[in-house]
């Protein structure tokens, strides 16, 4: 479907979906996936991974009830989806992640970072991770690529498309 | 059972493949989540070379002794020694031999005048739920794969050419001539 040209979406929005490919490096493994991530309001998640041919799915979710991990037709429950990002073999910090990916550094914890001339974040160090931003133009405020790294890992997101109204959140 | 022999019989006419395909991933309403379009060569057993191009570019080489996984988006490439599970990712499949197809999955034959879907189930836990081999005329034309959140992968190759020679660098993998084919 041709998405027609929509004005810039709200960075500061609560409710986006993002879709792309993730790519993970950590003590000497790699990894890399399609994924699939709604966010509805702060507490209302779903993030999808799947494997480049269609295997090895996972789904990460979490509302006010606590978090959800289904993967190889397995449920896991717990109350953070961190941890449950853990036991997926998917360690990835989803919590600051959720505004990482949006170009905004996570809102309550110490950070340094720059903004450039076009009010776009071009780098941010948080929660000791070191982020690098991509955009399309120099118009849009929602990266296309952000790069970060630890000192045990280092994460790659490339999203291809943003989207504002996820059905998940309309269900 | 007879099921088998008639996969092994489906299969032994596409002993080897190139085709264009369209990747298609749909959620269980049948929403389409994802579309990827690429090329697939395949020579049975275990030689595959499959790109996909847009909108991700992803390209997994395996020559049944070594298996490249390259994504160069992510410039990440991964190199593994071919075994068994391997064989659990769809592209393997098609290019597994019939003693291993038999070996993993249970396999029902669906009938609809000229057309085939033969069903795999895997016999242990696998990656996926569900994969359908489909023949049109005795030609093998794609295949859909039900995966554990029950989102469907549906593979439909473009103008395949079956039974074909292909030179002995197709199923080799090597970082120059990658880059400089990009």
């Amino acid at each position: 479907c041709a998405t027609p040209l929509k004005p810039a979406l709200d960075s500061e929005s609560e409710t986006w979906q993002l879709q792309g490919k993730i790519g993970l490096w950590f003590n000497d493994k790699q990894e890399s996936a399609t994924i699939d991530w709604s966010q509805c309001n702060a507490n209302k998640t779903r993030i999808r991974l799947s494997g480049p041919l269609g295997t090895g799915a996972i789904e990460l979710s979490a509302d006010q009830s606590g978090a959800t991990l289904l993967q190889g037709g397995e449920t896991i429950k717990a109350d953070s989806i961190e941890a449950l990002a853990d036991r997926a073999a998917w360690p990835i910090p989803v919590d600051a992640l959720r505004f990482w990916v949006r170009g905004r550094a996570q809102p309550t914890e110490k950070l340094d970072g720059r903004v450039n001339t076009n009010g776009q974040l071009e780098y941010l160090t948080q929660l000791g991770w070191q982020i690098n931003y991509r955009y399309r133009t120099p118009f849009h405020q929602l990266p296309n690529k952000i790069m970060a790294e630890s000192s045990s890992s280092r994460l790659t997101v490339i999203i291809s498309d943003w989207y504002d109204q996820p059905k998940l959140c309309s269900q | 059972e007879g099921d088998v022999a008639q996969l092994h019989l489906h299969l032994s006419g596409a002993q080897s493949l190139s085709a264009n395909f369209v990747q298609q991933v749909r959620d269980t309403d049948g929403n389409l989540l994802q579309e990827s379009k690429g090329t697939i060569a395949l020579k049975r057993p275990n030689n595959i070379r499959w790109e996909s191009l847009e909108p991700f570019r992803y390209l997994l080489v395996s020559n049944g002794q070594t298996v490249w996984r390259y994504d160069a988006d992510l410039e990440q490439l991964n190199t593994e020694e071919f075994n068994s599970l391997m064989s659990q990712t769809p592209a393997m499949i098609i290019g597994a031999s019939i003693d291993e197809l038999a070996a993993d999955y249970s396999v029902t034959v669906v009938k609809s005048d000229n057309s085939r879907e033969f069903i795999l189930i895997p016999k242990q836990q696998g990656a996926f739920l569900e994969m359908r081999l489909l023949f049109s005329m005795g030609k093998f034309t794609g295949m859909r794969l039900v995966d554990t959140l029950e989102q469907t992968t549906q593979i439909d190759f473009i103008k395949p050419k079956y039974n074909i020679e292909f030179d002995e660098k197709t199923f080799e993998f090597n970082q120059e001539n990658e880059a400089a084919a990009r």
